[in-house]
């Protein structure tokens, strides 16, 4: 089924653009091909597509079938032409070498052509040379960085950015970091400030400045941008927050149901599953999806109630044509409120499972850093559940990072009861966390969390689910570490600084990478230079109004952090927009599953119940 | 009341209702030119002229050098080359698109000369067939060229940049045609290049798929000459006509008697709508309807076509003929009461200080628009610069007195832009004589790109500023020269000037010229000169084949670009670097060591594990053989999936495979202590497979391997092997409490809610009663089983509160009561009601 695209004229910078080119480049790159075509895509390309081009587009330019990448060989087909579109990742480029290789091997001749997203590069080249067939495909690349989820969302979608990062010290989702970023300076001009925090957010600003250097006078236009802040977020200077359970509303639906390329699919089991999309096009979704999951109920009902006061008020004749016209409006939202309530309904089942409900208060009492071990018995207990490996590695990381590392005593018995009950495999995956730093044993010295969290008053009390006042409400009282980073750089510098955020300053030292600020500007002959923000006086002073603010998560972002922004962007004293941009929309799960290596994946598939034996 | 000076009029020569005008562009430089026993061959639109001695005709030859001499002029006759003629005899020779001389040999060899004499490395030959037939006829085209052998075949090369000879479609002839013309690919409908062959009366078209007919009964033709905009054809026939066609043949425009006996020695289209033809010493033009003009001839001359007219070059001067146009017709012819005209006189009174200009502009005041456009456009049309100054200044004159608006002001500017440039190239050190219709068709850039071939690189620099162009191919194309003309100098010194020069300008791709001095064998100065570049991915590739390469691997890393790290190390590993220092250099980079190391994991995990081996990396080690014994349990439970049945020996000996890959993967995680869990649990892991391989032996089916270890607890309990179970416990280490929890979960999936309340009533039991009743619920259990299972709960309020649950109110009630728990019977009060 088709679903309605997200609107993207409606953010504070009109992101439709960035659709249409890519719609247009997708066209070209077609139609560089002639004639009919077999157009086979990476899984990963392919979720993403249907955000800028549907089927009848890709039909109209001569896609006469659409497959999914496999080494298979191709068989049955009609055309001459096949078009590859994938990411330029080995794997893909070993995937299609071993198609053509096989596809020869059956004495079937077709013409090759493969795109690389975003660019082509050398490590695919040459995984073609190695395989002999490098002769034989046209190279060409499509150049798509930043995807646009939404009206105020875009999105690199390298989704293993952050496990690259911090595992493999592959730094390329930087470049293309900085790459997307130069783009969409070129489109919407020079963003005049960038701040930010961290050792990955500080490379991306060093590249900006690079590349902006590299260009010399042909680099984007500074002054009279569209776009006033860069803020970039390093997802290494707060791991924790997608770890955590996100509980707006939006965060629920993905923490629940997943939500893939802003589609849901729903439907009880052995039922036909329905999908749709969700986004600000959807206007009963807009309002409702940042909120806390607790006022979403009362929301709803109140919505249908007015509909229905609404109904039996206008059954009068001395309604007028003109009354009766809004209320046949707001019916039309009545499709939109039956499927919330739905939704509403699936997530309820859902976070009314004990096990949920463990979770959450295992998370709550680790941030509180009460009763450890009491929370270690607990989560061992999940996994005699059988509990999801994702979930309990989650709780583990939570555990550790909030505590300064997994206690002496819990250590083993837990890394021990993982393995004995998801299987030997895993010790790769503990492995991998422990050497990205998610995992650890408790040492000696003092934990930072506790400084953090005092300083950026990361936990409060008494939040108001139904009116919130702080962006805490997200996680049922606990406010992401990221968001208050990003009030924090919004309000440094403005002059409206205060003992509480030289206390901040004090604990962001604790937390490893730089703070930086500086201006994208041009020395005397034009060309780029960057400028530290605190060498120009009274910046923050002179602007009142309210500005744009776009907010770079390296290392992906999820939707409860989104709803935090949106939220901020209501707070008269922030007065800014933002925009999101992230390498990739993620939670805790997705997050950890980047974590995972492809032999182990592999493995965990004997372990589906369907696979034992009964 | 134009003074007489100033007017250019008595130059003109009507022709019908038009005018026509031969001015002199330059007295040639040249001395002792004779062009009669010379070949000539004019570069287009003022291009270059080359000459060499006709070896067709008979001359006197005296002096020592019997070899002819190629020699090559600027359109103004100053001496650009000369060099010595050493090869074959010469077929063609014509001037290329580019500005580069293309000789063609009677042996079908082509060789290439910059216009400076200097041989360039693209020399071709037309083929073997061709060399074997011999030619007919050769035609030069701005992109290539065309041969007719004499066995009557047609060869073609399209494009000089990578010249392939191509055969055409066969014309079939019996008898050789008696000319031919070529049809340029950018004037063709096909968009492929055409030859139009006259044979008898016929035209024929050939390409290189098909030879057609074109045109049937045309007449017999001695000479053809497509005009340059390519819409027309004019051809001299046998019987002393003149006749244009459209191009197609489909439709005669005109015909001319000429009345001459011999045929013209030239053919040539004075722009697109006359033709030029002349003889020994005499120039025809005739005009497109039949009217004519005729000049007499002092000696030979070559004419050479343009867009806009046609060049006369001779030995004593160079003229151009061409139609006067308009806008000068209007403002110079007498008596012109045109608004323009009225314009020019009121801007001469004004500047006499005469009060009737303001009557003469008040004549005009509402053409006044219409009267600047056409000053300002015969400004563009002169070339005389004096006459040029005067025109612009009566159209600023005028636009001045114009409702705002109404002429824009840009178009002034462009005007005089363009005269500026003109007039430079005009200049007989230059000696290119553009006109304003062939500057605007041959475009700014390809000038600025002839200007550097040329050597003109401060004229071109300065026309690309003043129109904003792109300078960075001026400088670059400069800096290459230079360094070309200077190879007795040092390298530093190369440097300083290069830079010197160039440190002004910002954005220069320096990687281009380091690349043009590596390709001169200036390695040195090339890195030099690589320091300057800005650009990483331009400067890796170049450094890595100046074979600087740990110089490449730091820039890449620095760039941020991945990519180039890849690039860089990639070369390194495959060429010239020895293995042991290609480590020690990765092992100094942690980023292209990692990216390495990641690259591996995926390509070449044999490799890494030689690599993690060469480092002392034991866990690494460790990590690729758990991988690959992982890999191979795989595989092993692909194949148990596709049910293809290989013996059970055989499966053994794969799980052997694997259980050993995982103790020699226990043993490299034991050397170091940081990772004796990881050693520990390889080793558990390795006997899990062998106790499973001895379950399936013993269940006879394959549901064991794969699992965890509390997944083969579970098979056992459900094959309802306890005993198998308890073993596995005990081999694993498991507590009481985990195995309980493991029985309680597999019977409750089981859905054996009897053998759960058994397990509960054991006297061993060890879990919790909510355990039970938890996992019975999760697994819908009924409620009766669930109640047997709330009935042991110990304590009576959470008894109570349970059966509630389960809707046994009536239990509950009784419950609460025992204990007198007024709050929970209340609470059960409400649920009821």
């Amino acid at each position: 089924m088709s679903t309605p695209f997200p609107n993207l004229t409606s953010g504070s910078v009109p992101l439709s653009r960035i659709r249409e080119d890519a719609r247009k480049s997708l066209v070209e790159a077609l139609d560089s091909v002639r004639g009919k075509k077999v157009l086979i895509l990476d899984r990963k390309v392919s979720g993403f597509l249907g955000l800028i081009a549907e089927v009848p587009l890709l039909k109209e330019h001569g896609v006469d079938r659409l497959l999914y990448l496999s080494e298979e060989p191709l068989q049955g087909i009609e055309v001459r032409s096949v078009v590859y579109l994938v990411r330029s990742r080995i794997e893909n480029a070993q995937l299609i070498a071993q198609q053509i290789l096989r596809t020869n091997k059956l004495g079937t001749k077709l013409e090759y052509s493969v795109f690389f997203m975003p660019r082509r590069t050398m490590v695919c080249e040459k995984v073609f040379q190695e395989e002999g067939i490098f002769a034989d495909v046209t190279l060409a690349e499509y150049p798509l960085d930043f995807i646009p989820f939404d009206s105020d969302i875009l999105s690199l979608e390298l989704d293993t950015a952050y496990k690259e990062l911090v595992l493999d010290g592959d730094t390329s989702s930087l470049y293309y970091t900085a790459r997307g970023l130069m783009q969409l300076q070129g489109l919407y001009g020079t963003i005049g400030q960038v701040k930010g925090k961290g050792p990955h957010a500080l490379a991306v600003k060093n590249l900006l400045t690079l590349m902006r250097k590299e260009m010399g006078t042909k680099a984007p236009r500074t002054g009279g941008g569209q776009i006033d802040t860069l803020v970039l977020v390093d997802r290494t200077v707060d791991p924790l927050t997608p770890l955590c359970t996100q509980l707006t509303y939006e965060g629920l639906v993905d923490e629940t149901l997943h939500i893939k390329n802003g589609v849901v699919q729903l439907g009880a089991e052995g039922q036909k599953q329905q999908k749709f999309a969700l986004n600000s096009a959807d206007k009963v979704y807009q309002e409702l999806r940042d909120l806390s999951f607790a006022a979403v109920g009362p929301k709803l009902s109140e919505r249908a109630k007015t509909l229905q006061t609404d109904y039996k008020g206008s059954k009068g004749p001395e309604r007028s044509l003109a009354e009766l016209k809004d209320f046949a409006a707001q019916l039309k939202s009545l499709p939109n409120i039956t499927r919330h309530i739905n939704l509403a309904e699936a997530i309820n089942r859902a976070i009314s499972r004990q096990n949920f409900r463990d979770r959450v208060t295992v998370e709550q009492s680790l941030l509180d850093g009460h009763s450890i071990d009491g929370c270690c018995e607990t989560i061992e207990t999940l996994m005699y559940q059988n509990e999801d490996l994702m979930t309990v590695l989650r709780l583990l990381c939570i555990l550790s990072h909030t505590q300064g590392g997994v206690p002496r005593k819990h250590w083993d018995v837990l890394r021990r009861e993982v393995l004995h009950t998801y299987g030997h495999e895993h010790v790769l995956t503990l492995a991998a966390l422990q050497d990205a730093g998610l995992l650890k044993l408790q040492q000696g010295g003092r934990p930072t969390f506790p400084v953090v969290k005092k300083a950026f008053r990361l936990l409060l009390d008494n939040v108001n689910d139904t009116d919130p006042t702080d962006i805490a409400y997200t996680y049922a009282g606990y406010a992401p570490l990221s968001i208050r980073l990003v009030e924090h750089a919004l309000r440094s510098g403005s002059g409206e600084g205060s003992n509480k955020d030289s206390a901040m300053d004090e604990a962001l030292k604790a937390i490893p990478g730089a703070t930086f600020d500086v201006l994208q500007t041009v020395d005397e002959h034009g060309l780029p230079v960057e400028q530290a923000a605190s060498a120009v006086r009274g910046l923050g002073a002179r602007d009142k109004k309210r500005r744009v603010v776009l907010v770079m998560f390296i290392g992906g972002v999820t939707f409860a952090e989104i709803g935090a922004l949106r939220f901020l962007s209501t707070r008269p004293e922030v007065r800014s927009d933002f925009i999101v941009a992230t390498t990739k929309l993620n939670n805790g799960t997705s997050m950890l599953e980047t974590f995972l290596e492809d032999v182990v994946t592999e493995a965990m598939l004997s372990k589906q119940p369907g696979s034992v034996l009964t | 009341m134009v003074e007489g000076n100033l007017s250019p009029v008595g130059g003109w020569d009507a022709c019908g209702n038009r005018f026509y005008s031969k001015s002199e562009l330059y007295q040639m430089a040249w001395t002792d030119v004779d062009l009669d026993s010379l070949r000539v061959a004019c570069a287009r639109y003022g291009g270059p002229i080359a000459t060499i001695r006709d070896d067709r005709k008979m001359v006197l030859v005296s002096g020592g050098i019997t070899q002819p001499l190629v020699k090559i002029y600027n359109s103004a006759g100053t001496q650009l080359a000369v060099f010595i003629w050493d090869k074959g005899r010469i077929e063609a020779l014509g001037w290329t698109s580019a500005e580069d001389l293309m000789i063609v040999e009677q042996t079908g060899e082509v060789h290439m000369y910059s216009m400076f004499g200097v041989q360039l490395q693209r020399n071709f030959s037309m083929g073997s067939e061709v060399q074997r037939e011999g030619i007919l006829q050769c035609q030069l085209h701005g992109t290539g060229l065309v041969v007719l052998t004499k066995g009557l075949q047609l060869w073609a090369v399209s494009g000089l940049e990578d010249p392939r000879p191509h055969k055409l479609a066969s014309p079939r002839l019996k008898e050789a045609p008696s000319c031919m013309a070529i049809m340029q690919p950018h004037h063709t409908l096909s968009g492929c290049l055409e030859v139009l062959l006259a044979v008898g009366t016929n035209i024929m078209t050939v390409d290189v798929d098909s030879a057609e007919q074109s045109g049937t009964g045309v007449g017999s033709i001695q000479q053809l000459c497509i005009a340059p905009n390519g819409q027309f054809v004019a051809a001299y026939t046998a019987d002393g006509r003149l006749k244009v066609w459209t191009s197609d043949f489909t439709k005669a425009l005109s015909e001319f008697a000429t009345q001459s006996e011999k045929p013209p020695e030239q053919l040539e289209w004075c722009g697109t709508d006359s033709v030029v033809m002349c003889w020994q010493d005499i120039l025809l033009m005739v005009g497109p309807y039949g009217d004519w003009i005729k000049h007499d001839l002092e000696g030979k001359t070559v004419l050479v076509s343009e867009c806009d007219g046609v060049r006369l070059v001779s030995a004593e001067k160079h003229e151009l003929l061409s139609r006067v146009p308009d806008s000068l017709v209007d403002v110079f012819k007498i008596g012109s009461t045109a608004p323009g005209a009225l314009l020019f006189d009121a801007r001469q009174l004004f500047e006499q200080q005469n009060a009737r200009a303001d009557e003469a502009l008040r004549s005009i005041v509402g053409q006044l628009p219409q009267a600047v456009a056409t000053c300002v456009d015969a400004a563009g049309a002169e070339m005389d610069s004096i006459r040029q100054a005067a025109l612009m200044k009566a159209g600023c004159y005028g636009r001045a007195f114009c409702p705002v608006g109404s002429y824009p002001r840009k178009r002034i500017l462009q005007i005089c832009q363009s005269l500026r440039i003109l007039n430079a190239l005009r200049g007989s050190d230059v000696g290119m004589p553009l006109t304003l219709p062939q500057l605007e068709a041959l475009t700014p850039s390809v000038l600025v790109s002839r200007l550097i071939n040329g050597r003109r690189h401060l004229l071109a620099l300065r026309i690309a500023e003043m129109l904003n162009m792109d300078t960075d191919k001026v400088l670059v194309h400069w800096a290459c020269q230079k360094i070309s003309a200077s190879l007795q100098q040092g390298d530093e010194e190369v440097q300083e000037v290069v830079r010197g020069k160039l440190q002004r300008y910002r954005g220069i791709r320096y990687s281009l010229i380091a690349s043009h001095a590596e390709s001169v064998g200036r390695k040195r100065l090339a890195t030099l000169l690589l320091e300057y570049e800005t650009c990483a991915a331009d400067q890796v590739p170049l450094l890595l084949s100046l074979g600087e390469m740990e110089g490449a691997l730091t820039k890449a890393i620095d760039s941020g670009d991945t990519d180039l790290v890849y690039l860089a190390i990639f070369r390194m590993y495959r060429k010239g670097m020895p293995s042991k220092s290609f480590l020690e250099t990765i092992n100094a980079k942690p980023l292209a060591k990692r990216l390495f190391i990641s690259y591996c994991h995926r390509r070449e995990p044999e490799l890494l594990e030689q690599l993690y081996l060469g480092m002392a990396s034991w866990q690494g080690v460790g990590h690729m053989r758990l991988c690959a014994a992982l890999r191979k349990a795989n595989r092993i439970r692909k194949a148990a999936e596709a049910g293809s049945s290989s013996s059970q020996a055989g499966l053994i000996s794969d799980n052997t495979e694997v259980v050993q890959l995982l103790v020699r993967a226990s043993e490299q995680y034991s050397q170091t202590k940081e990772h004796v869990f990881q050693s520990k649990a390889c080793a558990e892991f390795a006997k899990l497979r062998t106790v499973q391989a001895e379950l399936e032996q013993e269940a006879g089916q394959s549901c064991f391997l794969g699992c965890s270890v509390i997944q083969t607890v579970q098979q056992c309990l459900r094959l309802g092997n306890a005993r198998a179970a308890e073993r596995v416990r005990h081999t694993f280490k498991l507590s009481d409490k985990r195995f309980g929890w493991v029985k309680v979960q597999t019977l409750a999936t089981l859905k054996d809610w009897e053998a759960l309340e058994a397990l509960c009533k054991e006297k061993k039991n060890v879990l919790p009663i909510p355990v039970y009743i938890a996992a019975a619920k999760a697994n819908g259990a009924p409620p009766q089983a669930c109640a047997k299972l709330v009935a042991r709960l110990p304590d009576a309020s959470r008894k109570a509160e349970e059966y509630a649950a389960l809707g046994m109110f009536q239990e509950a009630a009784e419950t609460a009561a025992t204990v007198k728990d007024s709050a929970m019977l209340s609470k059960i009060q409400g649920m009821v009601e």
